[in-house]
């Protein structure tokens, strides 16, 4: 018998997953440290959550997007824009990053001439993705904050 | 049949629009300004190099690292605190 406060909520599971997503974020931002052939490895495998916390987010996505040209509350706005372009980026850096992988595509049998047009963007965006997570984390610390009390420290 | 709905149709959904992206993005290579990003690349040694080979070299590009998203994350976490906060001060 689980009693109802036992069971995994799904708010628990958005709160460990986007600990997950930050936790392999950062591994992936600091490929001085990790080496490239890690950085290729680990940004593949970040697919998997950065995908599940969309989906996990997607009624917030569908409700903000059905109001597009409705009165909005300026915060939700704002996030509405932010996490779109946010969203852009992330997929731009996720290509370029792919098209000069140099360790995880030969070992998968895909073979690409890397184009260093690509390296330039892919290194420049990287960093401007960072500044734009850093708002988008302040944006929600809130939810993280509370949830994180709630959840892992237990406070009421 | 919830499970799909709620779930497995909007990863398809992300998914598509991904590809659709990822699709136009590869046009980029081909647009006429493409050739002076290309050309200054070529030139310029990638912003990362070998890995660490030891654990003082490692512990070194480690702390550089920090500062780096110390800076990029924590910056702009920062200015967006102090703005949220002057708003919500103006609010009330």
């Amino acid at each position: 018998m689980q009693s109802t406060d036992k069971k995994f909520s799904l708010t628990q599971f958005k709160l460990f997953l986007d600990l997950v997503v930050l936790v392999l974020f950062i591994a992936i931002n600091i490929p001085g440290a990790t080496g490239i052939p890690n950085h290729e490895w680990v940004s593949f495998i970040f697919a998997l959550p950065f995908l599940i916390h969309l989906t996990l987010n997607w009624k917030w996505i569908v409700s903000v997007f059905a109001r597009l040209f409705k009165k909005l509350p300026g915060e939700t706005r704002f996030n509405q824009i932010w996490d779109s372009v946010l969203f852009l980026l992330m997929i731009f850096v996720s290509f370029s990053g792919a098209v000069l992988s140099e360790t995880v595509l030969p070992a998968l049998g895909i073979h690409i001439e890397i184009d260093p047009f690509w390296r330039s963007l892919h290194t420049g965006m990287a960093n401007l993705l960072l500044l734009m997570f850093g708002v988008h984390f302040m944006m929600h610390w809130k939810w993280i904050v509370s949830n994180f009390n709630r959840y892992i420290l237990k406070k009421a | 049949m919830n499970f799909i709905k709620e779930y497995i149709f909007p990863a398809v959904v992300i998914l598509i629009v991904t590809a659709a992206l990822v699709f136009g993005f590869q046009f980029l290579a081909d647009a006429s300004w493409a050739e002076g990003i290309r050309a200054s690349a070529a030139s310029t040694p990638p912003e990362v190099g070998t890995a660490p080979t030891n654990i003082s070299e490692f512990l070194v590009a480690l702390a550089t690292s920090t500062v780096r998203l110390t800076i990029l994350i924590g910056l702009p976490f920062a200015i967006t605190a102090a703005v949220l906060k002057r708003t919500q001060k103006q609010k009330s």
